[in-house]
Parts: structure tokens; C-alpha cells; sequence
């Protein structure tokens, strides 16, 4: 109440003021409330500007201190002038897709788009005649018509490389102003088509992995996002050079290749021919967007006696060293089952197995029954659609009805229409110890499965089964000396209305290697492959399809690091030996 | 007293004023330097992106294959030459173990296994 000094001390009207002794005055009456009331105001904007500088004190700590390490770096705060977005790399509208060695399959480059102003052009007739020595694929004559037109606007060209906008440029023409545009481009062309598919003009994926993973695609989490696929663009060119050159040997309509990894699914290679080129989608066939290894379904015939063996083995119907009479022909319903190679005798599983025998492979499945094939083909993902990250995934034809005739006939590869994709991965199933495959296209999405589908016991021995076809069997020319290939051929006559075509095969070799502790799994098909002179006139799978898996396994195996081994070595020949015990004196224990 | 108050506090008003035109103005140069460097950054980071596409571009197996099998004598590696461990190796018997004890020569598994064929 006292210590009041200078105006707000001057004794107010109406109020009868006390003069202390000290010089200080004490208020009273109506002087007192107006000086409280004055304090009151004071001390409450005081406090306002407290607050708001309490607040501006708490935002200078946030911001120099707390936030300080969350700070972007220089690059990544990089802004255009124009004020557009944060950029690490540049500001790409998709993110970048890589192999697994961080080779660029895809990526969006900015392109100039060349536009003119042909009101402001002194003289069109010559501009157009210098464009045209940079640009030859425009006509002259278009050309001029588009430089004299009366408009401020027209269109020149889409897209242009860096050194055709150099070249623009340096002519320094008034009136040609560029537009920059992003594009989608695949440096690699056509070598990994199928794979990645292709984007739209507005960058939007339509095919492919570029499909599928749009959304992650399209926003890309930082400036330098990529995506990383499990396929190795060097594997995928030595797969589609060798599927190309049998394609052309032999005529066929289209081939199809996959390399899998028999522990994780992932996918090394994935090839179909015909294919196209991604950067000019609109000039790519019908055919050659189909792709072979995951839409098409096929009958694949005798390689699929791999699965009859492998269920006859694990279900215990029977065992390795017993067997089934193929003297006769199999009479079932209306059908007939005959030998491609007949034996005419007792044939023991490995005997069956290594030449084919279709009246084998029958009884052996009718020994486990429709429920049990069903059953065990289930197991091994070949009755579903398959699950990989491509939109184009066709699901199995299944029989109508799946009755005693069709257990017989798909104990043999008719009667259910399966996909490469599907082979492959249910053969590596079979021969990687029996763990259920979950085949992908991302680089480490591949889990080891831990899911057990078939014995260890049985995946050892068809193991033994497959190096023998090698050895000694339909196989041979698919061997890649020291590094133990195994596998079985398929020869199957594609159906058509009304029956099957003899002149129209599917040849196939699926694969794995190396047999003593199988990694990689190697399928090759080839559409309609026609016999030449060399083969006299054959075109069996032996003959197409099993060279290239050879071809194949001797060039990619050291790019995947499998050592050599000696294929005569004593270890090697114990871990693959198979008594074939047969009744026919002349075939000893391999 | 109460004179010099205001005459310094005037002062200082001054004082930050100036203080604050200057600053702003110089964080007004800056930030035209700092959009001037980032458009710069921008086109080398496009230019990269280029670039990294070309090299990709120029470094297709084909176009290596083709190049190497036009300028180098290499041939595709056949699994008799490679060497995969130290076990392969032949022994050359230099560390000869003394007289009575001769080394049996070993054969090189994958040095083998070629010529077998």
C-alpha cells in the first residue's frame, strides 16, 4: 500500500489522502480502488507477456536443442526454388527398383518434353529443318506444318534424352521451351521383363512387380527408396541366352526358365520368351506379354512323376527296393496306360523312375489312393493358386472329377494343369529335406519355412532318384561336370479339343543341383519345340529341354558360388548311391 | 535518472532495430544462397540419376559378353578350374616331411572331375 511513487502517486480528487512522515502518500477511498485496479491490469498483462515469452523460450529449446539431431540433412531439406518437396536423391515420384546386387532394373529419370511457340519464331522454315537433324524421327514436313502454325503452343516431342535437350538447346532458337517430365525407364530392356512388368505414361504400374507393389512404388519413403528384388540380372541373362538359342534351335513357340533357392523361395531368374521391352510396352504382342512361368499352366507329363515317387515313398506304399509289373499295358475305364519306353517286366521305383514308366508311376499312385494324392499334392501347394508378387498368377486346372482314372493319369502329368512356378517350387520342396517353399520376388522376404511338408527320409531319396536320371537316364545331357545335377524330364502332348496334340509338346527339365545338398532349383521349358536334323527329328524333353538346364547350371553355379566337386568321388557316390535292384541281370547297382 | 532511462532505452530500441533489419536481411541473402545451392544439388542429383541409369544402360551382360568375347581371350569358366579350396590345391611337395615319409600325392577333387568325362 505504500512505496507509490511518481503520477500513480499524485493525490486523485474526492479522496482524503494521509501524508506520511517519510514523503510517501497512503490512499484511500476511491484513489485506492483506481490504483488497485491499475495493479490488477499490470500484474495480468505481465503475466500474459510471460506466458507468451515462456512459450517463445520453451519453442527456442525445442527447436535449437531437443530437435536438433532430428534435424534433415542439407540434402535432404534441399528444396527447389519453386518451393516443391524434400529431395535426398531427386525427388522421384516412384522409387527406384534394384537386384539383389543393387543392379538398376528401374528408375524415373527427368526427361525434357520439347514444346514450341511458333508466333515468336523468326523463322520456322529453317528452325524446323535444324530440328529435324537432331530429332529424325519427326518428318520434315510435320515439322514445318507444326512451326507455322498460327497457335502459341504446340507440342514437338515427348521425352527426350539429355543430349537431344543439349542439342536443342544449343541451336538457341526463341521460341522451343521444354517441359520436364518424369519417366519410367529400364535400362536392362527386355532382360527382366516378366518380372518387373511396366508403368503406365503416368508412371502407374499395369504389369508386373511394378503392379503389385504400386503403392510402395509410388510412395517412396525417402529421396534414396528403392526396392530390392531377389532376382540376379546376371543369372537372368545367362538363363534367357540359353532359353533363347534351344527356342531357336528347335523352333519352339515360346520358352520359359526360374531359378529358385531351395531354402528361402527366393527367385534368382525368372525368364519367358518372347518377351518385350518396358520402356516401349505398346509395341509388345500378346504372346509376348504372356508369361510362361506363372500364367500359363501346362500338363507337364513325366516330371511330375517326381511327386507320384516322393508320395508313394513317404506314404509307405512302398519302398525303394520294391516295385510294380509294367509288363502289360494299364487297362483303366477307357483309357489304356502305355510305356514311352517300354521295359516289358518288373520294374523296381528307381527303375520306374529312371525310365518313366507310366504303368509304374499309375500303380504306384494307385496304391496310395485319390484321397492320399490329393492329399499329398495339396502338401506340396499344387492345388492352389500360388502365391508370388506378380498380378499374373494363374491357379491349377483341376480335373472336373478326381476319380481312380485321374489319380492314374496325373500319377503322370495329365489330367491337372500346373504352372512353372508352381513345379519349382514344389520340387524344391522335395529335394531341400522336405520344408514347405514360399516362393517370392523380394530380396530377403524369402523365410527359411519352417513348415515340414514331406520326411527327410523320402527327400533323400528322390534325391538319389533325380541324380540317377542324370547319371544314367533320360537326364544325361543335363549334366554340368562337378556340380551333380539331378532331375527329371517331361515330355507331354498339349491338349486339344478332343484329345491331345502329337506334333504339339511341352518339354521339360526340372532341376537341382548339387544333388549332395541341394540349393538351386533350375526349371526349363520350351512350347511346341520342333525335332531338327541333329536330333532326327526327335523333340523329346532329353533332347530340348535338358541341354539348357545343363547349359545353365555349368554358368551360373560359380556366379552362385557352388563348388566344383568330383562327381566320381567315393563321399559324393555314397551320399547318391541307389540300389536299383532290378530283375533284369544286366543293370547293376549304380 | 528517469531521463537517462529513456535515453538508453531509446538507444537500445534503436540499437535492436538496426540489429534486426540487418539480421533479417542477411537471413533473407542466405536463404536466396541456400535455394541457389539446392537448385544446383537438384540438377546434380538428377544428372546422377542419369547417369546411374546409363551406367546400368552401358554394363548389360549382352553388351559385356559381346565386348569380352571380342576383346579378351576369356572363356567360360569350366568347373575343372576352379579352385575351391585349399584342399584342392596339388601337393607340390616342397615341405618335404624327411626321407621315409613320403607325402602320397593327392588328387585335386574339382581338378578332376572334368577330365573324367
Amino acid at each position: 500500500m505504500n512505496d507509490l511513487t511518481g503520477a500513480s502517486g499524485q493525490p486523485t480528487a474526492g479522496g482524503a489522502n494521509r501524508y506520511e512522515s517519510d514523503g510517501t502518500v497512503a490512499l484511500q477511498g476511491a484513489a485506492m480502488q483506481s490504483v488497485t485496479a491499475c495493479r490488477l491490469r499490470v500484474s495480468l498483462i505481465a503475466l500474459a507477456f510471460g506466458a507468451l515469452f515462456t512459450v517463445l523460450g520453451a519453442r527456442l529449446v525445442d527447436v535449437t536443442l531437443i530437435n536438433a539431431s532430428l534435424e534433415p540433412t542439407l540434402a535432404r531439406t534441399a528444396r527447389a526454388s519453386d518451393g516443391s518437396a524434400a529431395i535426398g536423391q531427386p525427388h522421384m515420384s516412384r522409387a527406384s527398383i534394384v537386384d539383389r546386387n543393387g543392379a538398376l532394373l528401374a528408375t524415373n529419370i527427368n526427361a525434357a518434353s520439347l514444346y514450341a511457340n511458333p508466333s515468336i519464331m523468326p523463322n520456322p522454315a529453317e528452325a524446323a529443318e535444324a530440328l529435324h537433324g537432331i530429332l529424325p524421327d519427326i518428318e520434315l514436313n510435320r515439322l514445318r506444318r507444326k512451326l507455322r502454325a498460327k497457335s502459341q503452343f504446340v507440342w514437338l516431342k515427348r521425352g527426350l534424352t539429355p543430349r537431344q535437350q543439349a542439342a536443342v538447346n544449343g541451336l538457341g532458337i526463341p521460341g522451343l521451351e521444354f517441359q520436364e517430365e518424369e519417366r519410367r525407364i529400364y535400362p536392362y530392356g527386355g532382360l527382366a521383363a516378366h518380372v518387373l512388368g511396366f508403368t503406365s505414361i503416368d508412371n502407374k504400374g499395369i504389369a508386373g512387380v511394378e503392379k503389385t507393389l504400386d503403392e510402395r512404388l509410388s510412395s517412396p519413403k525417402s529421396g534414396d527408396d528403392q526396392l530390392s528384388l531377389s532376382v540376379d540380372i546376371r543369372l537372368q541373362h545367362v538363363v534367357r541366352e540359353e532359353l533363347d538359342e534351344a527356342r531357336q534351335t528347335f523352333q519352339a513357340i515360346g520358352a520359359a526358365g526360374l531359378v529358385l533357392d531351395v531354402a528361402s523361395g527366393e527367385v534368382l531368374a525368372l525368364v519367358s520368351l518372347p518377351d518385350f521391352d518396358p520402356n516401349l510396352p505398346s509395341d509388345a504382342t500378346k504372346d509376348a506379354l504372356f508369361n510362361r512361368v506363372t500364367l500359363g499352366v501346362y500338363e507337364m507329363g513325366s516330371t511330375f512323376k517326381t511327386f507320384t515317387t516322393a508320395m508313394a515313398l513317404d506314404s509307405g506304399a512302398v519302398r525303394m527296393t520294391g516295385g510294380y509289373d509294367a509288363t502289360k499295358p494299364l487297362k483303366a475305364a477307357r483309357f489304356v496306360i502305355r510305356d514311352y519306353h517300354a521295359k516289358r517286366r518288373w520294374l523296381s521305383v528307381p527303375e520306374i523312375y529312371m525310365y518313366s514308366s507310366n504303368i509304374g508311376a499309375a500303380k504306384m499312385a494307385a496304391a496310395v489312393g485319390t484321397a492320399g494324392q490329393q492329399e499329398f499334392l495339396g502338401r506340396l501347394g499344387l492345388l492352389k493358386k500360388p502365391s508370388i508378387e506378380l498380378p499374373e498368377v494363374s491357379a491349377p486346372i483341376l480335373p472336373s472329377q478326381w476319380h481312380e482314372i485321374e489319380t492314374l493319369t496325373i500319377a503322370f502329368g495329365h489330367g491337372l494343369s500346373v504352372s512353372i512356378l508352381q513345379m519349382a517350387s514344389a520340387a524344391a520342396t522335395v529335394v531341400n529335406g522336405g520344408m514347405q517353399v514360399q516362393p517370392t520376388l523380394l530380396l530377403g522376404a524369402g523365410v527359411n519355412a519352417q513348415r515340414r511338408v514331406l520326411d527327410r527320409k523320402t527327400s533323400d531319396q528322390v534325391r538319389r532318384l533325380m541324380r540317377l536320371v542324370v547319371a544314367q537316364g533320360t537326364g544325361r545331357r543335363a549334366a554340368a561336370p562337378g556340380y551333380v545335377v539331378g532331375g527329371k524330364t517331361g515330355t507331354a502332348e498339349k491338349a486339344k479339343a478332343g484329345g491331345y496334340d502329337r506334333k504339339a509338346l511341352i518339354t521339360s527339365f526340372v532341376g537341382a543341383f548339387p544333388m549332395t545338398a541341394p540349393r538351386y532349383v533350375v526349371v526349363a521349358m520350351l512350347d511346341e519345340p520342333r525335332g531338327n536334323k541333329k536330333t532326327k527329328g526327335r523333340a523329346t524333353a532329353s533332347l530340348t529341354a535338358a541341354p539348357v538346364v545343363g547349359r545353365i547350371v555349368s554358368r551360373i553355379a560359380p556366379l552362385l558360388g557352388v563348388a566344383p566337386v568330383d562327381e566320381e568321388s567315393d563321399a559324393v557316390r555314397e551320399k547318391l548311391k541307389v540300389r536299383i535292384n532290378s530283375k533284369d541281370p544286366r543293370v547293376a547297382t549304380f | 535518472m528517469r531521463r537517462s532511462i529513456t535515453i538508453v532505452t531509446l538507444v537500445l530500441a534503436v540499437a535492436a532495430a538496426i540489429g534486426l533489419y540487418q539480421m533479417s536481411n542477411e537471413v533473407r541473402r542466405l536463404e536466396r544462397e541456400l535455394s541457389r545451392h539446392n537448385d544446383v544439388l537438384l540438377r546434380e542429383q538428377a544428372a546422377i540419376q542419369v547417369l546411374r541409369a546409363e551406367w546400368a544402360y552401358l554394363n548389360r551382360p549382352e553388351v559385356l559378353q559381346r565386348l569380352s568375347q571380342k576383346f579378351l581371350p576369356l572363356e567360360a569358366l569350366a568347373s575343372q578350374q576352379v579352385i575351391a579350396s585349399l584342399s584342392d590345391l596339388p601337393d607340390r611337395g616342397v615341405l618335404d616331411p624327411g626321407p621315409g615319409m613320403k607325402r602320397p600325392m593327392r588328387r585335386p577333387a574339382s581338378l578332376v572331375a572334368g577330365y573324367r568325362r
